[in-house]
């Protein structure tokens, strides 16, 4: 079996005449919690339905647990579960009805976790998805993907409308997924302190490429934000080519820029003889410092 | 086991369950020939995910605070009381980089620094 | 597992069940087929009510209607197959088939449609095909034209080769009155001119039933073609969906009335025609089955959706 479930390579896509993906070659690794990341419009949608096969990439490669998306057989699709970030689903059905309409086209359909989920989100069975809260027909959607027993599980915004309480119960449902053997999932999300939470690896895409992709822990601990002041000899010349960010005052520097080890700012601190203070970023920052213009 | 962690700091959730993990070990709490819940067990107990567990693990084991024995499970390793001095000093290290780091900050001369550090260990010896 | 897929519930889904109330959606739907019914029935109760059977006054009198019966045909038919190929549409009926969803779900595309086509196939040309059933215990139709008319004699002489086995009426010689005029005639000098009997077709109604049943089924599949070789290209903008779909129903609207006019035997001319090739038609009809389906199948396998 491939290391990599999703694998894509230069791939490219445009809306009429303007580039939403640019040469993209995003990876994830089996058995880890991807937490994919970018700014509205930055080509994250647009990646993430070439992945589930809706639209096709103009050129480049996709490969899906080995498929590419546009060939999907319905057996591939039983590991692929999908929780979009418009869901539309039927309106007119009730939930149960719904499950049950599902669960036809899954041979190892768990009608135990759908029980587990309803109760825990306290959703009524009997109500018609028009009924429901935003939310609420998103928790739905969210059950439909997990009562499948997805190999892959993609997830686009799908805590969006839900309450701090119940987003919880639904990092939890997710990693509860995850702890069995192999299991991977895609989480695209706005609310980054909740994949801060969960993922592994990260991915950032911003105007249409992948900026960084990494684990997690890797990012937060070499991405940091220094200070620099108390230039002895002045501050013109200090430059910093491979920042993340930099601006220079009069007299102090600010870089968000990337730490491979413990050498590098005393070294650049002894070069230019001056001071520095670190200051950790967690996801967010480093997220906004990445993808701000 | 009460183990707060707060994922959206600077730090990485990692290096903090490692942290209070250590600090249980070395302080008592943790006792040597104690068993650790496994990784899957803390894992759903924190809520968190299952990978950065085993990574903790794997750091605690490699630093010589736990020893996992096949199909038995993780369990605390005796023998803190003779860890060398070297590995000792490694350990504090960074508290003292940032008492100093302050100190430049507030312009503090090294000698208050150092009066400021004996009268806490005489505070801390009068309470034992 | 080997993947099979469960049409029953695809099916059930098509035709709305579960999506509406239960009382208001069986009438709905009982009220829908109770109109397809009635009209599909009109011809045959023009025929037997009306004109007593006899085709010659059938098609000369009413190829007008069907005029407007194929722009209100074309307009159900056209609007059901983009609403259900086309995913940039949201209208009521969309929701039953809520694109994304089901695409993203281990449905196989192509069976999908096939259900979707086979529904609609079946609402519309069940009820014709009922008639045809109907038609085959009916009276029997004859073939009488006006005689007086000079092209009468033209057309008895072609359904006399459409229909190998008809026969002339017995027992009537003559059916205009002994006295009187007609057309202003006098009839003494009609009674002058030869006037045979109307001839029997025998099972006239079923070749008219099936007659329109071809028809509808031949419509049905080239408009099908039509909505899935155009989704595409309008599937993301209702408006050029509106004129794209509108236009053959607008153009039909515009056509009806004048192909009575420039084309007042068109009606007439093909149920011969179909009364004389039945057998290739047939086999032609049934050959364009697989081919519209394979190709709608293709086609829809590879919409996108935005």
């Amino acid at each position: 079996m491939n290391e990599y479930i999703i694998e894509t390579k230069n791939v490219f896509r445009s809306f009429g005449g303007s580039a939403a993906v640019k040469d993209l070659n995003l990876r994830v690794r089996r058995g880890s919690i991807y937490g994919f990341l970018g700014r509205n419009g930055a080509g994250k949608t647009t990646t993430i339905k070439m992945l589930a096969g809706l639209i096709w990439p103009d050129s480049g490669e996709i490969r899906v647990n080995g498929v590419e998306p546009a060939k999907l057989t319905v057996a591939d699709r039983w590991k692929i579960g999908y929780v979009s970030e418009r869901q539309i689903l039927p309106p007119g059905m009730r939930v149960g009805a719904l499950i049950q309409f599902t669960s036809n086209f899954y041979p190892d359909w768990d009608f135990a976790v759908c029980d587990r989920i309803l109760k825990r989100f306290g959703i009524d069975p009997g109500k018609r998805i028009k009924a429901l809260s935003h939310g609420t027909a998103r928790q739905v959607a969210f059950l439909l993907a997990m009562a499948q027993k997805p190999e892959l599980l993609i997830l686009d915004e799908p805590a969006a409308n839900l309450d701090v309480v119940a987003r919880r119960a639904f990092l939890e449902e997710m990693l509860d997924l995850i702890r069995e053997e192999d299991k991977t999932v895609l989480l695209s999300s706005h609310i980054l302190s909740d994949v801060e939470r969960v993922a592994d690896e990260i991915g950032i895409i911003s105007q249409g490429t992948l900026k960084i992709s990494e684990p997690l822990d890797r990012l937060k601990e070499t991405v940091k934000q220094v200070r620099f002041y108390g230039f002895e000899r002045g501050i013109n010349g200090f430059e910093i080519p491979d920042a993340i960010r930099f601006s220079k005052s009069k007299d102090e520097a600010l870089a968000t820029l990337r730490l491979p080890d413990e050498t590098l700012l005393p070294k650049l601190a002894a070069t230019h003889r001056c001071q520095y203070e670190i200051t950790h970023l967690n996801l967010e920052d480093i997220f906004v410092e990445v993808v701000k213009e | 086991m009460f183990v707060h962690l707060n994922p959206n700091s600077g730090m990485p959730i990692y290096r903090q369950l490692f942290q209070q993990l250590r600090q249980r070990i070395v302080s008592g709490q943790l006792a040597p020939g104690e068993q650790v819940p496994s990784v899957r067990e803390l894992s759903a107990e924190l809520k968190i995910n299952l990978l950065t567990v085993a990574k903790v693990y794997q750091l605690l084991e490699r630093e010589g605070f736990v020893e996992t024995r096949r199909g038995l499970g993780t369990f605390v390793l005796d023998g803190h009381a003779t860890r060398s001095l070297i590995e000792k000093r490694k350990l504090i290290a960074h508290a003292v980089e940032q008492v100093v780091s302050e100190a430049q900050h507030l312009d503090l001369e090294e000698a208050e620094v150092i009066k400021l550090i004996r009268q806490r260990f005489e505070a801390a010896k009068t309470k034992t | 597992m080997k993947a099979r897929t469960p049409y029953w519930p695809l099916f059930r889904n098509e035709l709305g069940v579960g999506h509406y109330a239960g009382i208001p959606w069986a009438m709905c739907l009982g009220f829908y087929l109770a109109i397809w019914l009635l009209a599909s029935s009109l011809p045959l109760l023009i025929l037997f009510k009306t004109c007593e059977g006899n085709l010659a006054t059938f098609f000369t009198a009413f190829g007008g209607m069907f005029g407007f019966a194929l722009v209100w045909w074309v307009a159900i038919t056209a609007w059901l197959f983009a609403f259900a190929l086309l995913p940039g549409i949201s209208n009521p009926i969309q929701t039953v088939r809520a694109f994304e969803f089901m695409f993203t779900r281990a449905i196989d595309r192509r069976h999908l449609l096939r259900t979707r086509a086979a529904v609609i196939h079946l609402v519309l040309l069940g009820p014709l095909l009922l008639n045809l059933l109907v038609s085959s215990g009916s009276r029997e139709t004859t073939f009488g034209p006006d005689n007086s008319q000079p092209e009468s004699a033209l057309r008895r002489e072609q359904y006399s080769n459409a229909f190998p086995a008809s026969r002339p009426k017995e027992g009537t010689v003559g059916v205009y009155p002994k006295e009187g005029t007609v057309r202003g005639w006098p009839i003494t000098a009609l009674k002058s001119l030869e006037q045979p009997a109307p001839i029997v077709i025998p099972r006239g109604s079923m070749a008219l039933s099936a007659w329109i049943l071809w028809m509808g089924a031949l419509g049905l599949l080239l408009m099908q073609g039509y909505c899935v070789l155009v989704a595409r290209h309008v599937q993301n903008s209702p408006w050029r969906a509106v004129m794209v779909i509108g236009g053959p129903i607008v153009a039909a609207a515009l056509l009806a009335p004048w192909i009575p006019k420039l084309y007042p035997d068109l009606f007439e001319q093909s149920f011969l025609f179909f009364a004389r090739n039945l057998v290739p038609l047939l086999i032609g009809l049934l050959a364009l089955v697989p081919a519209v389906q394979i190709f709608s199948e293709r086609r829809f396998s590879k919409l996108e959706i935005l």
